[in-house]
């Protein structure tokens, strides 16, 4: 072969394999930042240092100067394209120069390249990454990773864990209860699963045994704590705001859902967003607590409102970069969240006399739009001895569906055991052949510490939990006589990151800067209330298929 | 020869300015390019959960950090905490006092590395509306 040719068969090749990474790889770069601290006393008289990575600036008043492309340093001043912000202050003003006599301190930020996990990693991803782009491309389904049980009617889903917490500030932890009962050998076995086109991180997986009564019931409530209810009391009266007499919808868990009134949604304003459902009940007999007991999940509107509202412009990757990575952008988002989404119950009256009506105020944060959750909110009664309540649901128009509403008297806490992760077992993994007990994730899953599970779409995996006996007849022991059965919780720890759809790219739906507030929510519930029908088939239609 | 090493440099480099990026780059990364601390993740004795806030200032007995509040936290009463996505040159465990490196290299990702003591601490207090800085139990 001569030279030529050689070299032409070689640029072929190496163009063969640029292109087909180009095409179907993700090529990953990996990055690590130094920061070190420049010392004055290093420097003599006449020399200077130019560092062309960012550097800050301490002041002896508090106030920092940025260099953000760098500056020169020599004993006397720092020189450069800067920004003066004062203490605390998160608006800086141009600066130039920094005496070096004002100066308690001078830091150099530095990125490094590293190669060699750069060029093993892209690798591997391109591999595993060239098959079904087609598929993930379209897409929509998203939130969280979810759990399924066997039933005698095969794999039933039973719960979705912490839905919207989209980035580790948010990390999250949610217990949903379930309708599963240990194997033949004693051990309760769950399958998680990645269905959607995020990358789950799962920090602390564990279940939670309670031994209870006939006709009680074991929910978690508003702030994920196991409750034990009884003194169940019939519903006298339910209306939503549109004056629905809406008791049927709520009556039992039957699949007929109740959902916010068409003219209610339409009303909804900036200031004014809510719906409400009053619930009367009589009879309860004496206690300091009621519990209403809701079998819900969120409606596809919070998922409009984090697609097309949060994720819906082109900035979207610097906003769950950038933006959600740092405390003061996130707090903010979350006082706004708390304060619209969610649910908020309330009785009627003062809190026991407190006369302050806001202490009979409870709030849920939102679940989720995939899967049921059973949950109580537990509120102060007004009074001890009146058998009768008015309890106020509040929420914003059309963000839940309710299967199931029922009135508890009677509640308490329950002794639980915990069940940790005993095993992991993948069918199928991605290398090798399966089933393959995964230690690794056990360990990972064990404790709420800083080792996280990572699963990517598609992941599936059987968990297992090695159900201790007589912990659990401890446990059960001292409240009550006749244990009928056990629930079981899923108590479960992490958070998950959206993969950027190119659509959101390609078709932003806003141009400017997200501001959360009610004008979000207003949009995303007008979009949501237009596309209602059509949205819902091809989210609940596109979960990816596992392996 | 020079022509195919050319192409294929063009190639990947372009190829690697659209790639995934992982790890901490200083010009994304806020407590480079802001006034503010880095996020720091803990976990104190009395809590089964982490919590998040920003490193305001480290000394040797432990981390002022601020979730809305001002607080100090001793290293004693801290089980972990960590850096995000730096490693562990900047963890600390289990109560331990971290040693002096693992002290400086957090205190270099504060937003007061100079330390939080007498005026300054006094104007922040004063900035923030709170009367002093809680302690953790």
């Amino acid at each position: 072969m001569t030279r030529r040719a050689f070299a032409g068969r070689l640029s072929l090749a190496i163009g063969g394999c640029c292109l087909a990474l180009g095409t179907a790889a993700c090529i990953n770069v990996f990055w690590k930042t130094d920061v070190r601290a420049i010392e004055r006393s290093s420097l003599r008289p006449g020399d200077s240092t130019a560092v062309t990575s960012p550097v800050k600036v301490h002041l002896a008043d508090g106030s920092t100067v940025i260099f953000r492309n760098g500056a020169v340093v020599t004993r006397d001043r720092i020189t450069g394209s800067g920004q003066s912000f004062a203490l605390l202050q998160s608006v800086g003003v141009a600066r130039s120069v920094v005496p070096m006599d004002s100066v308690v301190g001078v830091e150099a930020f530095e990125t490094r390249l590293l190669a060699a996990p750069t060029v093993l990693v892209s690798a591997a991803a391109t591999a595993a990454g060239a098959f079904g782009t087609a598929l993930l491309a379209v897409a929509l389904f998203g939130s969280c990773p979810t759990v399924y049980v066997n039933t005698p009617n095969g794999l039933e889903l039973q719960a979705e864990g912490f839905s919207y917490s989209v980035s580790p500030l948010m990390e999250h932890r949610d217990v949903d209860p379930l309708r599963v009962q240990p194997d033949h050998d004693g051990r309760v076995r769950l399958e998680l699963r990645n269905e959607a086109l995020e990358t789950h991180y799962l920090n602390h997986i564990e279940v939670l045994a309670v031994r209870h009564a006939n006709g009680t019931r074991v929910v978690p409530d508003q702030s994920g704590r196991p409750v034990l209810l009884d003194g169940f009391v019939p519903i006298s009266r339910a209306r939503d705001r549109a004056g629905r007499d809406v008791r049927a919808e709520l009556a039992t868990a039957d699949g007929r859902i109740f959902a916010s009134d068409p003219a209610v949604i339409a009303a909804a304003r900036a200031g004014d967003l809510d719906d409400w459902i009053d619930i009367d009940v009589s009879g309860l007999p004496p206690g300091d607590s009621v519990a209403v007991m809701l079998r819900l999940r969120n409606s596809l509107l919070n998922t409009v409102l984090l697609y097309e509202g949060m994720l819906g412009g082109r900035d979207a990757i610097d906003w769950l970069a950038d933006g959600l990575q740092h405390i003061a952008g996130t707090v903010e988002l979350a006082r706004w969240y708390n304060r619209t989404m969610g649910i908020r119950a309330s009785v009627d009256g003062d809190a026991r006399g407190t006369n302050t009506p806001s202490s009979g105020t409870v709030r849920m944060g939102d679940v989720g739009p995939i899967a049921f959750r059973d949950v109580a909110l537990v509120l102060p009664r007004p009074s001890e001895t009146s058998g009768f309540t008015r309890i106020r649901l509040r929420f914003v128009a059309d963000n839940w569906r309710i299967d199931e509403a029922r009135v508890a008297g009677k509640i308490s806490r329950p002794a639980y055991a915990v069940l940790p992760v005993d095993s992991v077992v993948v069918p199928e993994p991605a290398r090798g052949t399966g089933p393959f007990s995964d230690t690794a994730a056990v360990r990972m899953l064990a404790d709420a510490d800083d080792q996280y599970m990572e699963t990517r779409p598609t992941q599936r995996m059987s968990l297992v939990f090695a159900v201790d006996s007589a912990a659990l007849r401890e446990h059960g022991a001292t409240a009550a006589q006749s244990m009928s059965g056990t629930t079981y919780l899923i108590a479960w720890q992490g958070w998950y990151r959206e993969w950027i759809r190119g659509a959101w790219l390609s078709q932003p739906k806003r141009d400017s800067p997200f501001v959360p507030g009610d004008e979000a929510v207003l949009t995303a519930l007008r979009s949501w209330t237009s596309q209602k029908a059509s949205f819902e088939r091809e989210f609940y239609t596109s979960k990816l298929p596992v392996r | 020869m020079t022509r195919v090493l050319l192409l294929a440099f063009a190639l990947l480099t372009s190829l690697t300015s659209t790639a995934c990026q992982w790890g901490q780059r200083a010009d994304r990364f806020s407590a480079a390019t802001t006034p503010a601390g880095t996020d720091v993740r803990f976990r104190n004795d009395d809590r089964d959960s982490y919590q998040r806030a920003e490193l305001y200032a480290v000394d040797s007995a432990g981390v002022y950090v601020f979730d809305g509040r001002l607080r100090y936290v001793a290293w004693t009463q801290l089980r972990a905490l960590e850096v995000p996505r730096f490693g562990e040159a900047y963890r600390s465990y289990n109560g331990l006092v971290p040693s002096a490196g693992t002290q400086r290299r957090l205190a270099l990702l504060s937003r007061f590395p100079q330390g939080l003591d007498g005026t300054l601490l006094a104007n922040v207090l004063q900035l923030l509306n709170q009367q002093t800085v809680d302690r953790s139990p």
